[in-house]
Order: C-alpha cells, then sequence, then structure tokens
C-alpha cells in the first residue's frame, strides 16, 4: 500500500500503551474523505439555512411595519373619539369636490383660491401618537408644500425622522430617513376624480374624493357606508417622494404628497414619481400592508383583482365585493 | 476492491444526495397566487419610431366582462417586456400607453427624469390571447388603433 492510500482512505492507527504496558494501536483522527464530506455537508446545511434567516429577518420587518400601521390607526380613530370625524387628508380651505379639474386644495378664501395645501393627516394625527410636543412646534398659519423633497420653512426644520411612519422593510429610508412609508387613501378608480395634467398630461397627477381622506375631507365612520371592514384609509407605499410633513406640491406640476388614490395595480411602477398620487406599493415581496377604517390590517397581494381593489378604496362604491381574495 | 472510497460510503452518498436534493425541491420561490397570467412583450411606436421611454398598462376591461389584476411594464428604447406577474389573464384589456424622449428635463422646478411627453395618454382596446404573446403598438393620435401581430411561442 503506497502511503497516499493510507492518508486517504485509512484510518490511522497510532500505537500507544495500554494500563498494563501492552502496546497497542487505536483508531485516531479523520481521513480528507471523511473530512471533505463533512465539509460538504456542514455547507450544505449553511445554504439551506441562509434564505430561511433572510426570510425570517423580513418577517420581523413585516411585523414592524404592520405595528406601525396598528399605531397610526389607533391614533385615527381616537383623534375620531375626540373630533367625530378623521383629521383631513389635509387641511384646505374647502373641502375637494370633484367640480374643478383641480379638486385637490380649495384655499381659506374664494373657493377660487387655489392655496389650501396645509398641515396634513400625519400631523394632525401626532397627539395622539403620543407626540404632542412634536406637534405644538409646527406652525399651523404656513401651507405645508412640498415643492422639492424638503418642505418649506419654518416647518422643514420641525419634521424629524418619526419611526411610527417607517417602515423597517422601507429601502429608501437610508436614502432620505424623512420619506412617509405610509400614505392616506383618497379614493379610487380606473381615472382619478380630478387630475392635473399640466406638467405631464399621460401621467397625471391624481385627485381623488371618494375615500376618506382627501384634501379638506370631513369623513368618519358614518361615512364609510361600504362598511368598516371594507374601505382603506391608510395604505404603505414607496413611491413618496417628500418629507413625511408634507402636504402637497403647490405650482402648475402640483400633487398631493401625503394621499394616494387606488388606480393602478399594487407595485406596479419600480421608482418613485407622480405615480405616487395613483397606486400603492412596498417593499415586502408580493405585497403592501394597508389599513381599514375599522382598524384591521391586511396585506394585499399584488395579485389582487384591480376593480375589487379600487372598490375598497372607495368609502360608498356601493357594490358587493367577493373578499379580498382574487 | 477501490480503495479510495467503499461500496458502504457510495451508499451513504447517494442517499445524502437524495435527501439533500429532496429539501431543495421543498425549497421552491414564492407562490405568487392569483390567477394565472402569460407574459407580453413587444414594441410601441409612435409615428413609426419607436417611444424611447414610457410605461405601458394592462387593466382588464370591465366593461367587457372581463376582470383580474392589471399589469404593465416601462417602454425602453421602443420595446417593453411584461413577464407573467406584470402580464395578463387573457380576454379583453384597456391598454394606456405614456411615451417621453427620455431627454431628462426640468419644468416648473421639477426634475421630469424621462423627459417630456411626446403624445397624450393614449388609450386603446385590446383582446389578449390566453397564452405569452408578442403585440406591437402603434400610437396613432387622431384613431385609436393598434397594428398588431401576434407570435406565438
Amino acid at each position: 500500500m503506497s502511503s497516499s492510500d493510507f492518508f486517504l482512505s485509512k484510518r490511522r492507527h497510532w500505537p500507544v500503551r495500554d494500563r498494563r504496558g501492552q502496546v497497542s494501536s487505536v483508531p485516531g483522527g479523520f481521513t480528507l474523505v471523511e473530512l471533505l464530506v463533512v465539509i460538504a455537508i456542514i455547507g450544505i446545511l449553511v445554504a439551506l439555512l441562509l434564505p430561511a434567516i433572510q426570510a425570517a429577518r423580513e418577517a420581523a420587518r413585516r411585523t414592524r411595519c404592520q405595528n406601525n400601521l396598528r399605531q397610526i390607526g389607533v391614533g385615527l380613530h381616537n383623534y375620531h373619539d375626540t373630533h367625530g370625524v378623521f383629521p383631513p387628508g389635509y387641511v384646505a380651505g374647502h373641502p375637494a369636490d370633484s367640480g374643478s379639474s383641480w379638486c385637490r386644495n380649495r384655499g381659506p378664501g374664494s373657493p377660487s383660491d387655489s392655496n389650501g395645501q396645509f398641515a396634513p393627516w400625519t400631523v394632525l394625527v401626532l397627539p395622539f401618537l403620543e407626540e404632542e410636543a412634536l406637534y405644538h412646534e409646527f406652525d399651523f398659519n404656513v401651507r405645508f408644500v412640498a415643492n422639492n423633497i424638503q418642505m418649506m420653512a419654518p416647518n422643514r426644520d420641525v419634521v424629524v425622522p418619526l419611526s411610527v411612519y417607517q417602515c423597517p422593510s422601507d429601502a429608501d429610508l437610508s436614502m432620505n430617513p424623512l420619506y412617509p412609508s405610509y400614505l392616506g387613501v383618497q379614493g379610487g378608480g380606473t381615472s382619478p376624480d380630478c387630475q392635473n395634467t399640466g406638467c405631464t398630461p399621460s401621467n397625471p397627477r391624481a385627485f381623488y374624493v371618494s375615500g376618506l381622506l382627501f384634501a379638506g375631507s370631513r369623513m368618519g365612520l358614518r361615512d364609510a357606508l361600504d362598511g368598516t371592514s371594507n374601505v382603506f384609509l391608510v395604505a404603505e407605499s414607496r413611491y413618496a417622494g417628500a418629507a413625511w410633513g408634507a402636504s402637497g406640491k403647490q405650482d402648475s406640476c402640483a400633487y398631493t404628497r401625503i394621499l394616494a388614490g387606488a388606480q393602478d395595480q399594487i407595485n406596479l411602477y419600480q421608482g418613485r414619481g407622480v405615480h405616487s398620487t395613483r397606486g400603492f406599493s412596498s417593499y415586502h415581496p408580493g405585497g403592501c400592508h394597508v389599513l381599514m377604517a375599522d382598524g384591521s390590517i391586511h396585506f394585499l397581494p399584488e395579485t389582487i383583482d384591480l376593480t375589487t381593489y379600487q372598490q375598497l378604496a372607495q368609502r360608498r362604491s356601493g357594490l358587493p365585493l367577493g373578499g379580498f381574495r382574487p | 476492491m477501490n480503495v479510495f472510497v467503499s461500496h458502504e460510503r457510495i451508499g451513504w452518498s447517494a442517499i445524502v444526495l437524495l435527501l439533500v436534493t429532496g429539501l431543495a425541491a421543498g425549497c421552491g420561490g414564492p407562490h405568487a397566487g392569483g390567477p394565472v397570467r402569460y407574459a407580453v412583450s413587444g414594441r410601441v411606436t409612435y409615428e413609426g419610431e419607436p417611444v424611447p421611454m414610457g410605461f405601458i398598462e394592462f387593466l382588464p376591461d370591465t366593461s367587457q366582462d372581463n376582470s383580474g389584476p392589471g399589469g404593465g411594464a416601462p417602454i425602453r428604447n421602443g420595446a417593453y417586456e411584461a413577464d407573467a406577474s406584470r402580464g395578463v389573464v387573457g380576454g379583453p384589456y384597456i391598454v394606456r400607453i405614456r411615451g417621453t424622449d427620455g431627454v431628462p428635463t426640468t419644468e416648473e422646478g421639477e426634475e421630469l427624469s424621462e423627459g417630456q411627453e411626446l403624445f397624450p395618454l393614449f388609450e386603446t382596446h385590446y383582446e389578449f390571447p390566453q397564452q405569452d404573446a408578442t403585440v406591437h403598438f402603434e400610437v396613432s393620435e387622431d384613431v385609436s388603433e393598434d397594428v398588431s401581430d401576434e407570435a406565438p411561442e
């Protein structure tokens, strides 16, 4: 037998002396083949385990994300208990209606006054999320407008990252921790109730008034005629492109920042942009979370029937639903 | 006798291999759920020229009793490719097409990274087959008509 055969396949037998002083040999150590097999098996097990760990981490992030929505839901319900209605999508002089081409924002003056983008629901609900001190820092007499990512002064300096508005799965928060992961649901439908086609005519900046949170809305649980468990209140979005305290953008390219409608399929678009007004999305694989008006949280699959999804965003579609499953 | 690997070890290796294969087979990708959808791809042209950038969206035509999830895909250099997870269930659909020139610009202080729009929102109807399809769309401003040729795979 050659020496290489000895190392590869045979256990080494070490000569040792037992208690009676006799020399014998006992097996010791591993052969190369045995070592390689063990290493290979460990490698396979680790390879099997790693994706599972990543999935478990995503599951944990999802739970935290749901908890944020839960807190927002409790906050909105406490607001409703105090004021009798949900907060407006953002404060405007007059409630929006579909009569104008821009039903987004009526100012405090005449009905044609379009300077009406004041405090959004994300700010109004702060006292009910145990953030009353922060709430009182805001100047409510100026418009909560963000023409870029950041808001206008002086409220620009008040907005700080708030974990309740941050979904841990939202990868864009590393880019800007002020982005909200959740947007109020203005309503839904195949076409917006009104739209701004000033800057991008074929990529409309959508405004809806058929949901529970829209410009100047004063909607309560009584207005959710489809049943509070069948109407969206807040939903996840990865499209949002401004600080969470911003109600809208105010120029000829205006659109709402903190509100969105259900028009386009969940997770249809990749990046952020104007389509933030027309749909919801998340970084969770396969769908996004929504908070219903009754405070319950559901994970909507991105394969949901488009019409069902659009109707769920409306407070009084008057149509029966086939449930969540497409 | 082979001194490197005994018959016994071959037997064990085979069992381990089978187990690992079985385990790996059980770890398939996430099941998407929902109705079966088919991939759609093709070209989008405007006045004969490929549309540089944009988005094509497929909405089930509920007025013709079709239902299902909506789909869509970005348009890049006149081509779009919607895989099955963004595709269609087949049947009558409303197709919405947006197209831009792909030259980043700034309007009213807003950065339009995909450039100026070439045409207003183009909407047409198309009846998709219940299989993967290649459909070409021609955007024409006056008539909502699509020039399509189907190439089953």
